[in-house]
């Protein structure tokens, strides 16, 4: 009896972490699965918003109204929008959607750019207490100073393929905090 | 046939009464070398010697399961990046063969290192569409992790099965620790290793 309790008071005591570590997973490969895909880090904290298509029977149904969640636009006058939406995750109570659209002048194909303050936004939603809709949270600005820097790694102008990495920082606004996105990438095909 | 079931109310009334007053009852728990494997929501394999009044052995068990909250894994597509998961790596434990009839029941603790992964908070899904539905794979943060544990183990060994030395059982397993604690409940085989090997000779 003796040799049981002490065991049993040993493993009571001896009842300790060793160690931990926390991880985050991995951002996927860009594009995923071939569609058009925009991630990056948000505090950290991956992000990822890709085009997952829709099935058949929605493709009938929406007669053509789908909105694409990852979209690139490139204007006549060179300025190039991508917008993209992380709409392809599994909805709860407590999910959070990031919108995030960034806009660049004087398009001039694979180089360094600025984002255009005006027309760059970070926008996070959430969900209403019912869990039946999106609350969209304010519009958050790039900071004056240090808003980050868009790279385009790889442009064809011919099949309006563009590639790149991203990495900006948003001012805080309203009750959202500032946030700071790294890592970021893209893979799309621009639309006419 | 009803034989092999009086050792239930004798159980229930006291276990250390009945391994005493049964002189006439063959030695059900001879000292060996004992080894088994355990199937259930786990899976185990333990070795170790038991003596008269004492048991001591060593344990492996792995459990993986999945995550708490949805999103988990559905019957069409849904998958799971990873699962939560703990390996109990090394577990020494003491305990006491409580005879009962001819089966055995076996109280035992210790010592154990456990290696683990816990699921924690969903991050994101890569989603896939097919002809109806859409394909997702659901990726969660997690923690690695190690720790020492207090394994617990309650156990009931069946009588000697059709005169060899192999006994089948159930058994009930726990690690207490700080990380994550593991409960499983198993189906045991169980041999003893010298007769076994004379028994292949």
């Amino acid at each position: 009896m003796p040799r049981f309790l002490l065991c049993l008071l040993l493993g009571a005591f001896a009842g300790c972490t060793l160690a931990t570590t926390d991880v985050e997973p991995a951002l996927p490969d860009v594009p995923v699965f071939q569609g058009n895909t925009v991630e990056y880090h948000l505090n950290g904290v991956p992000v990822v918003a890709h085009d997952y298509g829709q099935s058949l029977l929605a493709a009938i149904f929406s007669f053509g109204r789908w909105a694409k969640p990852v979209n690139g636009l490139l204007y006549p006058d060179s300025t190039l929008q991508i917008n993209s939406a992380d709409t392809q995750n599994y909805e709860s109570r407590n999910s959070v959607l990031h919108g995030l659209t960034f806009q660049l002048a004087h398009f001039r194909g694979a180089g360094r750019y600025l984002p255009t303050p005006t027309a760059t936004t970070l926008q996070l939603a959430t969900r209403d207490a019912a869990n039946q809709h999106w609350l969209p949270g304010p519009a958050q600005m790039l900071p004056t100073q240090n808003p980050g820097i868009i790279e385009i790694t790889a442009w064809d102008p011919n099949t309006r393929h563009i590639s790149g990495t991203f990495a900006l920082r948003f001012a805080a606004a309203g009750n959202a905090a500032a946030a700071e996105l790294q890592d970021g990438r893209f893979d799309l095909t621009l639309e006419f | 046939m009803a034989s092999h079931y009086h050792f239930l109310p004798a159980l229930l009334l006291s276990l250390t009464v009945q391994a005493q007053s049964a002189p006439g009852a063959p030695p059900a728990a001879s000292s060996s070398w004992q080894m088994g494997l355990g199937v259930g929501n786990g899976l185990e394999m333990h070795g170790g010697y038991r003596a008269q009044r004492w048991v001591s052995y060593a344990r492996v068990r792995g459990k993986i399961w999945g995550p708490d909250a949805e999103p988990r894994a559905h019957l069409f597509g849904d998958d799971i990046n990873a699962y939560s998961q703990q390996f109990e790596v090394a577990a020494g434990l003491v305990g006491y063969p409580l005879k009962a009839g001819k089966s055995i029941v076996i109280v035992a603790a210790g010592l154990a290192y456990v290696n683990g992964r816990q699921l924690g908070e969903y991050r994101y899904s890569l989603r896939k569409s097919g002809l109806f539905t859409s394909d997702a794979t659901h990726y969660y943060a997690y923690r690695d992790y190690a720790a020492l544990g207090l394994p617990l183990e309650l156990a009931w060994q069946a009588p000697e099965f059709a005169h060899s030395s192999v006994r089948l059982g159930l058994t009930g397993q726990a690690n207490l620790n700080p990380q994550h604690s593991v409960y499983c409940l198993l189906s045991t085989v169980q041999f003893d290793l010298a007769r076994w090997s004379a028994a292949g000779r």
